[in-house]
């Protein structure tokens, strides 16, 4: 079995969403092939010489960040060019059957908030003629590179892990292997201490970059119409 | 009141709905600013943060017209963005827009409707409005709906009627002025 990997999110290399990606191969018998393609390089030097490979996987697993209730642009750039190279094909080729996943991540605490994406992506599916074989949304999403030290049954990152292994699960489970239906996580805390870890992540990232706390709440915009 | 409005001039339906919209706005709003992502790029948003942590409320980009969505809407009361419907989502180009918003919002976290949302940078941000055309089938139609409730979720309203969707048995030229007709209704409620 072959799978294809596309890194969704403009952050790249270091971002949560391949993160996910290491998770799902290491859950994977190392007897399966998966290959990451990374989607903000095509963004930036769009090279369609990605797709034959792509198109002769059994799986995509696509796995993103969420950009306003939705995927990134440049997802959506990649994912239609993929599905017009698809359509260049021959009937034959074209008929290969592939199975589609995804894991989307947020960096809201609840990760039902992710829902919308994985719909846009059965019906993008549904339109390149892949087999939408079910998504997973993930809250919490800035945690799951936070956590990667810490062993997978913790009951902090049980919740999550649960739900990608559903996903590894299916890939690996042959051709017929789906999800039942999407699923949904959050890392295991509190809303709470969520939002109170998060804040305190945005205020050392203001320090870094030598502003002060109260720098965060500028009204940029207000005060240049001014 | 302030009305923003984001279009695609490359499309027939679209133009036939932004004159339509533009239309019945001019005859309510004092303000009224436009961008047309057909005649301009947005380049995508690299999801650095920045525009919160480095220079908050602007982003770092090389200035473009994705630049000017933040800088002319960030005021508007609504925000009318019409779209072919893609996959149940807004349209590529009309998508890089939207992500670009981002500088609008403040890192912090708030709860609205028992959901965590970004608190926001300025008092409020524009409601969001949403005309939708071209969708390819029901589920795709009854998604675009879902998808631009949860953006008027960030900002905690609940509309019955905040989106306008083309039918796929209707064409967006003839539906442009039933378009206008809802815009009125409800910039005026």
């Amino acid at each position: 079995m072959k799978v294809t990997a596309i890194n969704g999110s403009p952050k790249g290399e270091t971002s949560n969403s391949r993160e996910v990606i290491s998770i799902i191969r290491g859950m994977l018998d190392p007897a399966i092939a998966l290959d990451v393609v990374s989607q903000i390089k095509q963004a930036r030097h769009p090279d369609d010489s990605v797709f034959p490979a792509m198109a002769e996987s059994d799986v995509l697993l696509i796995a993103s960040s969420l950009f306003v209730d939705a995927l990134p642009a440049s997802l959506m750039a990649f994912l239609e060019r993929y599905a017009r190279y698809r359509a260049s094909l021959s009937p034959a080729a074209r008929a290969k059957r592939q199975r589609v996943f995804a894991v989307v991540n947020c960096g809201f605490y609840e990760g039902k908030q992710n829902a919308c994406a994985l719909k846009i992506l059965s019906h993008y599916c549904a339109f390149a003629g892949l087999a939408w074989s079910g998504g997973v949304g993930i809250g919490t999403g800035e945690m799951i590179g936070a956590v990667k030290g810490v062993p997978q049954k913790a009951s902090i990152r049980k919740p999550v892990i649960r739900k990608i292994r559903d996903v590894a699960d299916a890939i690996a489970h042959g051709p017929d292997g789906s999800l039942a239906s999407d699923g949904f996580a959050q890392h295991g805390l509190p809303r709470f201490l969520y939002k109170v870890m998060g804040e305190a992540g945005w205020r050392a990232q203001a320090k870094k970059n030598g502003l002060k706390p109260k720098d965060l709440f500028r009204r940029s915009l207000e005060s240049a119409a001014r | 009141m302030k009305v923003g409005i984001l279009y695609d001039s490359t499309e027939p339906e679209s133009r036939a709905l932004f004159e339509s919209v533009r239309a019945s706005a001019e005859g309510l709003a004092n303000r009224i600013e436009v961008i047309d992502a057909g005649s301009g790029t947005s380049a995508p948003c690299i999801c650095c943060f920045q525009c919160w942590t480095k220079t908050p409320g602007v982003c770092v980009l090389p200035r473009d017209e994705g630049t000017g969505f933040v800088e002319k809407f960030w005021d508007a009361d609504y925000l009318v963005i019409i779209s072919r419907i893609t996959w149940g989502g807004y349209s590529t180009r009309i998508k890089s827009f939207v992500d670009r918003l981002i500088p609008y919002l403040h890192p912090y976290f708030t709860i609205r409707n028992g959901e965590m949302h970004h608190r926001f940078r300025y008092d409020s941000i524009p409601l969001f409005l949403a005309a939708g055309y071209g969708a390819r089938t029901e589920g795709e139609e009854a998604t675009f709906l879902e998808v631009t409730e949860a953006n008027r979720d960030q900002r905690g309203d609940r509309l019955e009627m905040g989106t306008f969707i083309v039918g796929r048995d209707a064409d967006a030229v003839s539906a442009a002025g039933a378009c206008g007709e809802w815009l009125a209704k409800e910039i005026t409620r």
